[in-house]
């Protein structure tokens, strides 16, 4: 069975800090990840009761949900094996 | 037991050391305005300072042993948007270090709300891009440069006008958008504009890319630093003048020319405002006419220089043409009283000068002295009429002469001339012609003086070397009068008053147009008053008669007109011969 990883990211509407959140995340999942990931993007303006259940301070905020643990990291997503290695993922080449 | 005391001394002391560093740090924490949380490894918060409250506006208790997350940053730290319930997200800065909690690692993590600084760099940056978007697409043409007079701005407007693009000339030096010739006087004002003179407006020459000149007029300023002395830039803003310029000297041209002409005619030209008819332009010719200097008539009017009713008169006429519809009037003949040289007569023209919105602005008039000529023409009018009077005495002498001789011819030639006249005037010939053949009419028969007075007022018929003689009467008045000055031909219509249009008559058989129309009007006249009048040899015919001989032969003898004035004359205006 294929690891799939579900992934969610928090940003705050269209901040320039958002925009780079989206555009560094999908440049490593789509070139390692391609297929074996979901990502949901939750805007913290439009849905603020999930940042809440999720205690979500401040964005970008990226929350490893499956395969566990859960994992969380927050600020710069540029670089790729902090990004992982934060998230406890296997880098897949 | 001294040892033991000695360590709990040093132990206390210990103690106290790291209360004191504790309370010093905690002061630090706990005042700091700055967010500070502490994650373990994988991103739990351990703690979070009380400014972390303000800056999350919220109360965090209950997030302590929660998930912050991994605090990734780049460099040294990392902008995150912060959420801040109630109210518009903030931003923050995240510092984040890598240190121990309760032996563990941790991150310490400092976050600084940089919302307000953020806010302003988005306004700077939108007022900025207002700016730029306003001198860019701005309708004039707007450059500015460096103080290494470096081109560092260059909007649409500019390049409409040169034709580079901004791209080719930003970074470039100024001096290269003017033409070589002129560049040294350009880079001149340039220079002095950045030595802290700055110009209202100057004129440029520009080189266009493809080598065209435009002429531009400039207005800039200096932009200093917030010293008040140190340059930053220059801008300027610049409007096409090339036509402009061009028009203008084209008119400057036209208006030289124009000053030059109307000071050098001849003629006494001024310029009179329109509202009080004062002079604003006198030329030279005028001066010498009236014998003022120009200073002494400028901004005066006709009251302050001539006497009143001469003054009321121009100005009549002033008003006439400025109020007039043609604008134009012509006065043939004016007094004008002068300084030097007594009463003038002058032949003015006066025309109405309008603006562009039709409105009366000025009279110009110009002034011909005339006065000389006038002179001339009342002396050769004066000689005329004595030369007149002189013929008409000579003529008169010639009727007399005639008179004596024979006084049937003599009252015969006065209602000749008489009639003959009366059709001429019937035909509305010209009064000098009129005169011509009543002048004419009155000595037709001079030439019967050379015929002997018997054979004139012999009662039976005449034998045919008698009617020869008298025959020879019209040839014999032509060369009596072929000699005499006179301004009508006299001496042609005595000779042709005997010709008829067929070429029956004599003593030349002329025919139609080769005989002149006095002659043709003296024909019928001569024969109307013949036939109506006494001769010695008949009794009047009368005028019916002689009116019936017209009538039948008009046409054939006699011009078709002239019979026509002559019947018309007696039937229909009751014309009278007075017959003897």
């Amino acid at each position: 069975m294929a690891v799939k990883y579900v992934l969610k990211l928090y940003v705050t509407g269209v901040t320039p800090r958002s925009q780079a959140a989206l555009k560094n995340l999908e440049k490593i999942l789509d070139e390692d990840y391609k297929g074996v990931y979901s990502l949901k993007v939750i805007d913290v303006m439009k849905q603020p009761q999930l940042a809440e259940d999720d205690k979500i301070l401040a964005t970008p905020t990226l929350i490893k949900d499956l395969p566990p643990p859960v994992a969380r990291i927050i600020g710069d997503l540029s670089d790729r094996e902090k990004v992982l290695l934060g998230l406890d993922m296997v880098a897949i080449r | 037991m001294k040892k033991q005391t000695n360590n709990a001394d040093q132990d206390k002391k210990c103690l106290q050391a790291l209360k004191v560093s504790n309370e010093r740090f905690h002061s630090i924490v706990h005042f700091s305005p700055d967010a500070i949380i502490v994650t373990d490894a994988k991103g739990k918060i351990e703690y979070m300072n009380p400014a972390a409250e303000k800056v999350f506006n919220r109360k965090l208790e209950s997030f302590v042993g929660k998930d912050f997350g991994l605090a990734l940053v780049n460099g040294e730290s990392t902008e995150i948007d912060i959420i801040r319930p109630g109210k518009e997200p903030g931003v923050g800065d995240m510092y984040v270090v890598q240190t121990e909690w309760m032996g563990e690692k941790a991150h310490l993590i400092t976050i600084r709300d940089i919302t307000g600084r953020k806010r302003t760099e988005e306004e700077l940056r939108e007022a900025r891009d207002y700016l730029d978007k306003l001198i860019g697409y701005a309708n004039a043409p707007i450059i500015t440069w460096d103080s290494a007079s470096r081109i560092t701005l260059f909007n649409h407007a500019f390049e409409r006008l040169t034709g580079y693009t901004a791209e080719e000339v930003v970074g470039k030096e100024l001096f290269t958008l003017f033409p070589e010739t002129s560049r040294d006087k350009s880079l001149n004002k340039i220079m002095h504009t950045s030595l802290g003179e700055y110009w209202e407006s100057a004129d440029l020459p520009i080189r266009r890319k493809d080598g065209v000149i435009r002429i531009v007029l400039w207005n800039s300023a200096n932009i200093y630093d917030q010293d008040g002395k140190t340059l930053l830039a220059t801008i300027a803003q610049g409007q096409d003048i090339t036509e402009r310029k061009q028009s203008e000297e084209k008119l400057l041209e036209s208006k030289i020319l124009t000053e030059v002409v109307v000071e050098n005619v001849p003629l006494m030209t001024f310029l009179k405002e329109a509202t009080d008819l004062r002079f604003v332009i006198f030329n030279r010719a005028g001066e010498e006419l009236l014998g003022y200097d120009r200073k002494d008539l400028l901004g005066k009017n006709d009251l302050d220089l001539f006497p009143p009713e001469q003054a009321a008169h121009f100005m009549a006429k002033d008003r006439e043409v400025l109020d007039g519809e043609t604008g134009i009037l012509d006065i043939p003949e004016e007094p004008i009283l002068t300084a030097k040289k007594g009463e003038l007569l002058l032949h003015t023209r006066k025309v109405c000068i309008r603006g562009a919105d039709g409105e009366t602005k000025y009279l110009l008039g110009i002034s011909e002295d005339i006065t000389e000529r006038k002179q001339a023409e009342k002396q050769l009018h004066d000689i005329l009429e004595r030369l007149r009077k002189s013929f008409e005495a000579t003529i008169q002498v010639l009727i007399s002469a005639v008179e004596m001789r024979d006084p049937y011819t003599s009252g015969h030639q006065l209602r000749v001339a008489n009639l003959a006249s009366a059709i001429a005037k019937e035909m509305e010939l010209p009064d000098d012609e009129i005169e011509g053949i009543r002048m004419a009419g009155s000595i037709h028969d001079i030439g019967k003086l050379s015929v002997p007075a018997e054979i004139l007022s012999k009662p039976t018929k005449l034998t045919n070397i008698e009617f020869s003689l008298i025959k020879e009467h019209s040839q014999k008045g032509y060369e009596m009068l072929k000699d005499v000055e006179s301004s009508w031909p006299l001496a042609q219509i005595v000779y042709q008053h005997h010709e008829r249009m067929d070429g029956s008559g004599y003593p030349r058989n002329l025919k139609g147009e080769e005989i002149c129309m006095e002659a043709r009007i003296l024909a019928v006249a001569d024969v109307v008053e013949a036939m109506a009048s006494h001769r010695p040899y008949r009794p009047a015919l009368g005028i019916d008669a002689a009116l019936t001989e017209i009538e039948k032969n008009k046409g054939i003898f006699y011009d078709n007109d002239v019979a026509d004035a002559c019947l018309r004359l007696f039937r229909e205006k009751g014309f009278q011969l007075e017959v003897t």
